[in-house]
C-alpha cells in the first residue's frame, strides 16, 4: 500500500479550535496493516501529544476498525484545554457604614436613617478591580492556546478620591459620595434643599452644610465645617465645627443645644444652651439663654432677657427687663476653662507627689547595685517606663494647667457696654467681684475694671470714670477660682 | 506599620506597646514566646518584631534562627538584659538588626525603633 | 490604688489566673521532685510575671507577697537551697493569698496584706542562705588581653561609635578574632581541586555572617573585605586550579588585612586599606576574567606579595611582615578538610555546650560531599543506559521467541518492573542535587538594595517560588545570568522616582524574581514595571548593525525585535553603566542559558516593563530525547526542543538566497541537512526526508533527518574536545543497543541556520515571510 492510499484511508483531523485531533479510518483497509503503532506514527507526525488517554484511545479505535472493517471507525484521540479569558475590571462601591445597633434588634431609629453616603478623608469610599488575567490553554499539539485578559472597568475618578495601587479608592477631602454616570467624586458641602426632617435623618457631615428651610424638634446635626440655615432650628441639638450662620434664630425650648467651633451669627436665641467657640453676633434678641462666648458678644441692637451671658466682653442694647427677670451677665470668665481648670489642679497635686516618690525609688535602685539580675532589669524598666508615663501625663497636666490659667488671668477683665438700659434686678460678674443693680441705669455707658482692678462706669458724655459702687451693690465673690492659690499648691510660677 | 511582640511577660509588652502607640504604631500582634510567634508571623506579616532574649518554650534567639529560615528582611530588635550582651553578636549573625539591653527607658526603646526603621529604609540614622 | 484602666485590668486578672492556675500544679509536683530546675524556672517566671504585671498597676499588696515568693524561689533557682516540705508550706500560703487577692481585685474589694509571719518566713528563706546568692557567673568577656605590640593604638582613624555600637565593640572585636581563626583554617583549601568546594562553602558562611556584624557598627570598609570574601565562597568551587591559584593568596591578604583590622578595632580605630585594586582583580577571578599580566602572582605567592601586588602597601612596608602575614600560607590540605563530616565548629558532645544546632536538625539531614553524589548520579545514569539495553533486549527477545509463553511474560515483567525501579532512584537521587532557589534568591534582595541605593531609585524585589528546586548545578549557573538581568531590570529598567512619578506610576519600582515548575522545566522570570523596552530603538539599532533590513523589521512582531537583544554585542541603553554595562551582553546571559539547555524569551510593553522568562530544564544529566536517523548513524535531539516533525511536500520547499527554506502553514522557516551538518552523504532527495521542527527562544529552524525512531531518556556525556563533527553536537550518549549518538546542539544548529550575525545580509532566516 502506498503512502497516498494511505493518506486517504486513515486521516487525522484537528478541529478548527485545536482542541480536538480525530482520527478517522475508512473501510478499505487491510486489518493486519492497521496497528496502534502505525496510528501512532501518524499522530506523532501531527505533534499530537502523547498521553494514556490517547495510547487508550487509538488502542479502542484500532479494535473497533478491525472488528468492523468494511464501517469507517472514528474517535477523538486527544483533546486540548480551552483557554479561559479573564473577566472585565470592576468597580464596587463601599456599603454606606451601618447606624449603631439598637438595642431592640427589630426597632428602626428613623432618626439614624440617611440618604447621605458620607465619608471622612481617607475613608474607604470602594474598591477598584483589576481586569483579571485569563489562563492559557493548550492545544492537541501542546500548543499554548492565550487566553485574553479582561476589559479594564468602567469609570472615572476626580482629584477628591485616591486609587491606590492595590485599588482601594479613598476619599481625598471629607464630604458626601457622589457615583453617578460611571463617575464618582466627593462633594464637600451637604446641601439640603428642605428641612432636616425624617427625610434626611441626623446628619453628620465633616464638610459644609447648608439646609434651605430649618431644623425639626430633635434630630442632631454634626459639621466638620460651616452650617447655614436659611429657617427657624426647632429644639435641636447643633455641633458645628465652623462658623454657624442661622438666618433667622433658633428656638431650642430648653431641650435644643448648640455649639459652634467659630463664630455664631443668628438673628434671636430663645430657650438655647449655647457654647461659641469665638464670637457671638446676634441681631434681635437672647431670651433665656444660658450662653458661654468665647470671645466677644455683639448685639448692639439686641436685649438679652433672662438666663445668663458669659463672655470676654460684651456689647448689648438692653441687659435684663423692667419685669425683674433674673439676668447675669459674667465677663471675662469661661465656665469651662474655669471647672476644667479647677479639675486639673485637683489631679496635678496628687500626681506630682508620686512621680516625686518613683524618681526617689528609681535613683535609689540605680544607685545600689552594679550588674543587674534579669528580674531586677524587667523590674527596673517597669518602674521606668512607669515613671516616664507618669512624668509624661504630669507635664501634659501642668502645660494645659498653665494654658488655662493664663486664660483666665488674661480675660479676667472684661468690659460692658449697654447702649440702651440695663435693668434693675441684672447681676454682673466682674474681676473677683459681684455687682448687683437695685435701680436700672440708662445707656450708652461702659463698665469696667480700672487699674486697681476695681469696677468702674464710664458714661461717653463725662469721660471720668465712676465707681461702680455708687450706683450698684460691689461684693466680693468666690464663685470663680483663685489663680494664685492654684499656681501656688501646683508649683507653677507666679504670672508676671 | 505592622509591628510584633515577642516576651513571655504581659507587662513587657505592655510597656513596649505603649511605647509603639506613644509613635504611632497600632498595628500591634503580642506573642508569648518563641514558638506562639512562628505560628503567627505568617498570617501576621509583621515589618518589625521585638523579641525578648529568655522565654519559655523557645528562646529569642532560636525564634530569631528559625525566622530567619524563611524570611530574611523583616527587622528584628532583640532585648537583651546586660548578660546577655556577650551574645548579642550571635544574634546579629543570627539576623538581628539592633538590640535594647533592659532596663530600658521608654526613650531609648523609641529611638533604638526609630533607629532601626530608618536603618532598614535606607538612610543611615544618627545613633 | 491608681485608677486603673479596666482593660489592663481585666488583662491582668485573665493572665495571673491562668498563671495561679498553673502555679499551684507546678508547685505541687515540685514538691515531689524538689530538683526539677526547669519546674522551678517555670514557678519562678510565673510569680514574676504577676509580680510585674501587679507593681505596673500598683497592687502593693500582691506586690509584696508575690516579691517575697519570688526571691524564696530564687534560691532554690540558684541552688543555694533546695525545695523542702518547709518552703513548699509557705509558697503554697502565698499562692493561696495571691489567689484571694485576684477574686478581691476582681470584686473591687482592698486587698488583704500579707500576713507578718508568711513575708518573715519566705524573707528569711530568700536571705538566710544569701550569702551564695551570685549572678549566673557571665562569661567573661575577652578583655583585649592579648600582649600585642601595641602600634594597632596609633594607625588608623578613631572611632567614634556611639549607644549599643560603642557598647557592644568588645564583643565584635571577641567574634572577629575568632572568625579570622576560622578563615585562616578553611581558606587555604581553596588551592587544591579536591578541597576547594568544601573551603569555598566554609568562606561563605563565615562571609555573610561577618557581613552582618559589621553592617550592624557601619564599618564599610570592612564590609568590602567581608563581602568579597562571602563572594569568593560562593564562586570559588568552580573555579579551575589556575585561577584559584590566584584567588587563594588574595583571601590570605584579606584575611591579614582583617586581623590588622581587627587590633586596630580594639583600640577604638578604624583602618582604611587601599583594597580598590584587591577587590577589582578578586572579582576578575570569579568573573573567570584573565588578570593583566603584571597581576598574575608566581605560584605559590603567599599574602604578602598578594598585598604588594595589588597596591595595598608597598613592598617596602611588606618587608617587615606582619605576624598575621606568615599565618596564613597555605597548610597541608589533607588536614584541612573534613570529609564527609560537620564543620569544625561542629557542636562538642559536652551537654552544657551551647548547642549550635538542634538535635533534632541534625537528625533529619547529613551532610554529603558534592562529590559522592556525582558519583551516585553517575552510576545511575549507567542503570538507565543498562535499563534502556534490557528493555530493547527484551522486545528484540519477544519477537524471536514469539509464542514462547511463560518466560518471555515473565522477562517483560522483570523489564517493566526495572524500568519502573530505575525511574524512581532516578528521581530520588536527582532530589538529592536538588536545591531550593532560595539558595540563590536569597542573595538579591541585598544586591538591589545596593543597586537602588547606587542609582537613587526605589526598586522593591518581590521573590517568589524561592523553594523551587532545581539542580545543584543549575544553581550555580543560574547565578551569573540572573544578577545580569536584575542589574539590567534596576538600571535600565526601572526608572527613577521623579520619572515614574511623571508617568503616573507608584514612586517605587518593582521587581519581581518568579519561579515555578513547568513540568520537567523550571521557569524562572524577572518582571519588572519599568519603561519596557522601545521597539524602534532595537530596530534602529538592529538595522544599524546590519542584522535586518528596516522594511523586514517593520513587519517583525514585537517578540523577534526583542530577541535581537540576545544578539552579541547588541545594547540599547544609550550609556554604558559600571553597573549592568560591564561587557557581559544578555548574549552570554542567552549563551549560558543555552549551555543548561535553557531557553530565554523576553516580552515587553513600553511605559509597562519588561518580563524576562527562563526556562531550563531540572536537569541536566539525563534528559528526554528523540532520536533520529541520518544514513545509518542514530543521532539524538532533546525533546524539549522540538516543536513538530512534518514530512514536507516538495512545494512547501524553496529556497531564499542559498538557503532552503520551508513553507509551514503561514511561517518560513529555515532548513538544515542533517546529512551535511555531520558530512554524511545520504545523497538522499529532499522530499525523502522528514523534517524536526526544533525551537529555541523564539526561534526555529527544520533539521532534516532520514529516519524517526523514537523518544528515549538519554543520559549526557560531555565531549571531550570541541569541534567535533564540526561542533554541532552538545555531547554524546550511549544508545540502548550500546552504541553511541551525537546529541544535536539546536542553539547552535539555530545560529548556523540564521548566518553568524554580520557575516551575510541575507534576510535573518527567521524572520517570518508572507
Amino acid at each position: 500500500m502506498d503512502a497516498s492510499a494511505l493518506d486517504r484511508l486513515i486521516r487525522v483531523s484537528i478541529s478548527a479550535d485545536r482542541l480536538a485531533a480525530t482520527v478517522i479510518i475508512q473501510p478499505g483497509l487491510d486489518p493486519e496493516f492497521l496497528t496502534a503503532d502505525l496510528i501512532n506514527t501518524l499522530l506523532d507526525q501531527q505533534v499530537i501529544a502523547r498521553s494514556r488517554a490517547r495510547d487508550d484511545a487509538v488502542a479502542d479505535l484500532v479494535r473497533a476498525a478491525r472488528e468492523r472493517p468494511d464501517q469507517p471507525a472514528h474517535a477523538i484521540v486527544a483533546r486540548g484545554v480551552e483557554p479561559i479569558h479573564g473577566g472585565p475590571g470592576r468597580f464596587e462601591l463601599a456599603p454606606r457604614p451601618a447606624p449603631p445597633p439598637l438595642a431592640d434588634p427589630g426597632a428602626t431609629d428613623h432618626y439614624q436613617r440617611t440618604p447621605f453616603h458620607v465619608v471622612h478623608a481617607g475613608g474607604r469610599v470602594g474598591t477598584l478591580f483589576p481586569p483579571a488575567d485569563g489562563i492559557d490553554g493548550v492545544d492537541v499539539t501542546g500548543q499554548v492556546l492565550p487566553s485574553r485578559r479582561g476589559a479594564a472597568a468602567n469609570v472615572r475618578f476626580d482629584e477628591t478620591v485616591i486609587v491606590d495601587a492595590a485599588g482601594a479608592v479613598t476619599a481625598a477631602i471629607p464630604g458626601i459620595v457622589i457615583f453617578r454616570d460611571s463617575s464618582l467624586r466627593i462633594l464637600d458641602t451637604l446641601k439640603i434643599d428642605g428641612y432636616v426632617d425624617f427625610s434626611t435623618g441626623n446628619i453628620d457631615f465633616p464638610g459644609h452644610v447648608s439646609v434651605g428651610r430649618g431644623i425639626r424638634d430633635c434630630f442632631t446635626v454634626r459639621t466638620g465645617r460651616s452650617i447655614t440655615v436659611h429657617e427657624l432650628v426647632e429644639a435641636a441639638r447643633l455641633e458645628i465645627g465652623e462658623d454657624a450662620i442661622l438666618e433667622r434664630g433658633m428656638a431650642a425650648r430648653e431641650k435644643g443645644s448648640l455649639s459652634v467651633g467659630r463664630d455664631l451669627h443668628a438673628k434671636y436665641l430663645d430657650n438655647v444652651e449655647a457654647r461659641i467657640t469665638r464670637d457671638a453676633v446676634i441681631a434681635k434678641e437672647v431670651a433665656n439663654c444660658h450662653l458661654s462666648v468665647g470671645r466677644h458678644f455683639a448685639g448692639p441692637g439686641c436685649s438679652f432677657v433672662g438666663g445668663e451671658l458669659f463672655a470676654m466682653s460684651a456689647e448689648i442694647a438692653q441687659v435684663g427687663s423692667r419685669a425683674g427677670v433674673a439676668t447675669g451677665i459674667v465677663l471675662g470668665r469661661v465656665a469651662e476653662v474655669e471647672d476644667k481648670a479647677a479639675r486639673l489642679a485637683r489631679a496635678v497635686v496628687p500626681m506630682r507627689k508620686r512621680v516625686d516618690a518613683l524618681r526617689d525609688r528609681l535613683d535609689q535602685l540605680r544607685r545600689g547595685s552594679g550588674r543587674l539580675t534579669a528580674t531586677q532589669a524587667e523590674d527596673l524598666t517597669e518602674l521606668q517606663f512607669e515613671e516616664a508615663t507618669q512624668q509624661d501625663r504630669l507635664g501634659k497636666l501642668t502645660h494645659g494647667l498653665e494654658a488655662y490659667l493664663q486664660v483666665i488671668a488674661a480675660q479676667a477683665r472684661g468690659s460692658l457696654t449697654f447702649h440702651r438700659l440695663l435693668c434693675a434686678g441684672v447681676r454682673l460678674w466682674i474681676g473677683g467681684w459681684r455687682a448687683e443693680f437695685n435701680t436700672e441705669l440708662m445707656g450708652p455707658a461702659t463698665i469696667s475694671l480700672d487699674a486697681a482692678g476695681d469696677p468702674v462706669i464710664t458714661d461717653p458724655a463725662s469721660p471720668t470714670p465712676i465707681p461702680l459702687s455708687r450706683l450698684a451693690r460691689i461684693i466680693a465673690d468666690d464663685r470663680f477660682i483663685d489663680v494664685d492659690r492654684i499656681r501656688r499648691d501646683c508649683g507653677l510660677p507666679r504670672a508676671a | 506599620m505592622r509591628i510584633m511582640l515577642i516576651d513571655d511577660s504581659k507587662t513587657m509588652r505592655n510597656i513596649q506597646k505603649a511605647v509603639l502607640t506613644q509613635l504611632g504604631h497600632t498595628e500591634i500582634q503580642e506573642a508569648c514566646d518563641g514558638q506562639d510567634a512562628l505560628s503567627k508571623v505568617g498570617a501576621f506579616k509583621p515589618d518589625l518584631l521585638l523579641v525578648d532574649w529568655n522565654m519559655p518554650n523557645m528562646d529569642g534567639l532560636s525564634f530569631v534562627k528559625a525566622f530567619r529560615q524563611s524570611n530574611r528582611s523583616t527587622p528584628i530588635i532583640m532585648v537583651t538584659t546586660e548578660a546577655e550582651k556577650s551574645r548579642v553578636i550571635e544574634a546579629i549573625k543570627a539576623g538581628v538588626q539592633n538590640y535594647v539591653v533592659k532596663p530600658f527607658t521608654p526613650d531609648l526603646l523609641s529611638q533604638r525603633i526609630q533607629e532601626t526603621m530608618s536603618k532598614v529604609a535606607g538612610q543611615p540614622a544618627a545613633a | 490604688m491608681l485608677n486603673l484602666d479596666p482593660e489592663i485590668l481585666q488583662d491582668f486578672m485573665t493572665e495571673s489566673g491562668e498563671l495561679l492556675e498553673q502555679l499551684e500544679s507546678d508547685l505541687v509536683e515540685l514538691e515531689r521532685g524538689p530538683g526539677d530546675l526547669e519546674l522551678i524556672n517555670r514557678v519562678f517566671r510565673a510569680l514574676h510575671t504577676i509580680k510585674g504585671s501587679a507593681s505596673f498597676l500598683s497592687l502593693t499588696n500582691l506586690v509584696k507577697i508575690a516579691h517575697a515568693a519570688e526571691g524564696a524561689l530564687n534560691t532554690a533557682r540558684n541552688r543555694v537551697i533546695t525545695v523542702d516540705r518547709a518552703m513548699m508550706d509557705l509558697l503554697l500560703q502565698a499562692v493561696d493569698l495571691l489567689k484571694l487577692q485576684s477574686t478581691q481585685l476582681a470584686a473591687g474589694q482592698d486587698l488583704t496584706a500579707p500576713a507578718a509571719p508568711l513575708i518573715h518566713g519566705l524573707t528569711l528563706l530568700a536571705e538566710g542562705k544569701r550569702p551564695g546568692h551570685a549572678q549566673p557567673a557571665p562569661a567573661a568577656p575577652t578583655p583585649p588581653a592579648q600582649a600585642r605590640p601595641a602600634p594597632a593604638s596609633e594607625v588608623g582613624t578613631p572611632l567614634e561609635l556611639t549607644g549599643n555600637r560603642a557598647d557592644l565593640l568588645e564583643f565584635f572585636v571577641s567574634d572577629l578574632d575568632q572568625t579570622i581563626e576560622q578563615l585562616t583554617l578553611h581558606a587555604p583549601g581553596l588551592a587544591a581541586a579536591e578541597t576547594r568546594s568544601a573551603a569555598a562553602e566554609k568562606l561563605a558562611e563565615l562571609g555573610d555572617a561577618l557581613i552582618k556584624t559589621v553592617d550592624f557598627f557601619g564599618f564599610t570598609a570592612v564590609t568590602a573585605l567581608a563581602r568579597a570574601i562571602a563572594e569568593a565562597g560562593d564562586q570559588a568551587a568552580g573555579l579551575d586550579d589556575q585561577a584559584a591559584g590566584q584567588l587563594s593568596p588574595r583571601i590570605a591578604a584579606m584575611i591579614t588585612l582583617l586581623r590588622e583590622q581587627a587590633d586596630a578595632l580594639r583600640h577604638r580605630r578604624l583602618l582604611e586599606h587601599p583594597i580598590r585594586t584587591l577587590l577589582d582583580r578578586v572579582e576578575s577571578i570569579l568573573a573567570g576574567r584573565d588578570l593583566e599580566p603584571e597581576a598574575v602572582l608566581p605560584a605559590g605567592a603567599g599574602p604578602g606579595e598578594a598585598l604588594v601586588a595589588d597596591g595595598v602597601r608597598s613592598a617596602a612596608a611588606q618587608a617587615a611582615p606582619t605576624e598575621g602575614a606568615t599565618e596564613t600560607t597555605p597548610e597541608p590540605i589533607a588536614e584541612a578538610m573534613p570529609e564527609g563530616d560537620a564543620g569544625p565548629d561542629a557542636p562538642g558532645p559536652g551537654r552544657d555546650g551551647p548547642a549550635r544546632k538542634g538535635p533534632a536538625a541534625a537528625e533529619h539531614t547529613i551532610r554529603v560531599e558534592v562529590g559522592r553524589l556525582e558519583t551516585l548520579m553517575n552510576l545511575v545514569g549507567e542503570l538507565v543506559l543498562q535499563k534502556n539495553r534490557i528493555s530493547a533486549l527484551t522486545r528484540g527477545l519477544a519477537r524471536e521467541i514469539a509464542g514462547g509463553g511463560e518466560t518471555r511474560e515473565a522477562m517483560q515483567m522483570a523489564a517493566g518492573g526495572l524500568d519502573r525501579i530505575t525511574g524512581e532512584i532516578q528521581v530520588a537521587v536527582m532530589r538529592t542535587r536538588m536545591q531550593p532557589l532560595d539558595k540563590l534568591f536569597g542573595k538579591y534582595p541585598r544586591l538591589i538594595r545596593d543597586l537602588s541605593r547606587k542609582t537613587s531609585k526605589k526598586i522593591d524585589l518581590v521573590i517568589e517560588g524561592g523553594d523551587t528546586e532545581v539542580d545543584k548545578s543549575m544553581i550555580e549557573e543560574l547565578a551569573d545570568p540572573l544578577i545580569h538581568l536584575l542589574r539590567n531590570s534596576a538600571d535600565h529598567g526601572v526608572e527613577p522616582p521623579a520619572e515614574r512619578l511623571a508617568a503616573g506610576k507608584p514612586e517605587s519600582g518593582t521587581i519581581r524574581l518568579a519561579a515555578s515548575h513547568k513540568g520537567s522545566h523550571v521557569e524562572v522570570r524577572v518582571i519588572d514595571d519599568g519603561r519596557g523596552l522601545v521597539r524602534e530603538r532595537i530596530i534602529r539599532k538592529a538595522v544599524e548593525r546590519s542584522l535586518v533590513t528596516a522594511e523586514h523589521a517593520a513587519a517583525l512582531p514585537d517578540r523577534e525585535v526583542f530577541a535581537f537583544i540576545f544578539l552579541p554585542g547588541f545594547s540599547t541603553a544609550e550609556q554604558v553603566s559600571d553597573l549592568s554595562g560591564r561587557g557581559v551582553g544578555m548574549d552570554v546571559v542567552r549563551t549560558n542559558i543555552e549551555k543548561l539547555k535553557g531557553t530565554i524569551t523576553l516580552d515587553s510593553r513600553p511605559g509597562q516593563g519588561t518580563t524576562i522568562t527562563i526556562t531550563i530544564p531540572l536537569t541536566v544529566a539525563i534528559l528526554p530525547a528523540m532520536m533520529v536517523g541520518v544514513g545509518n548513524e542514530v543521532y539524538a535531539v532533546p525533546l524539549s526542543n522540538v516543536l513538530e516533525i512534518v514530512k514536507p511536500r516538495a512545494e512547501q520547499i524553496s529556497s531564499i538566497g542559498r538557503r532552503p527554506v520551508m513553507r509551514l502553514r503561514d511561517t518560513v522557516l529555515p532548513l538544515v541537512r542533517a546529512d551535511e551538518l555531520f558530512n554524511l552523504d545520504t545523497g538522499q532527495p529532499l522530499e525523502d526526508l522528514f523534517a524536526v521542527i526544533l525551537t529555541m527562544n523564539d526561534r526555529r529552524v527544520g533539521l532534516l533527518v532520514s529516519r524517526l525512531i523514537g523518544q528515549q531518556e538519554i543520559v549526557v556525556k560531555a565531549l571531550e574536545g570541541v569541534g567535533l563533527q564540526g561542533g554541532a553536537a552538545s555531547g554524546a550518549t550511549v544508545r540502548d543497543d550500546g552504541g553511541v549518538s551525537l546529541i544535536i546542539d539546536v542553539a547552535e544548529l539555530i545560529r548556523r541556520a540564521e548566518g553568524a550575525p554580520g557575516t551575510s545580509t541575507e534576510t535573518p532566516a527567521l524572520a517570518r515571510t508572507d
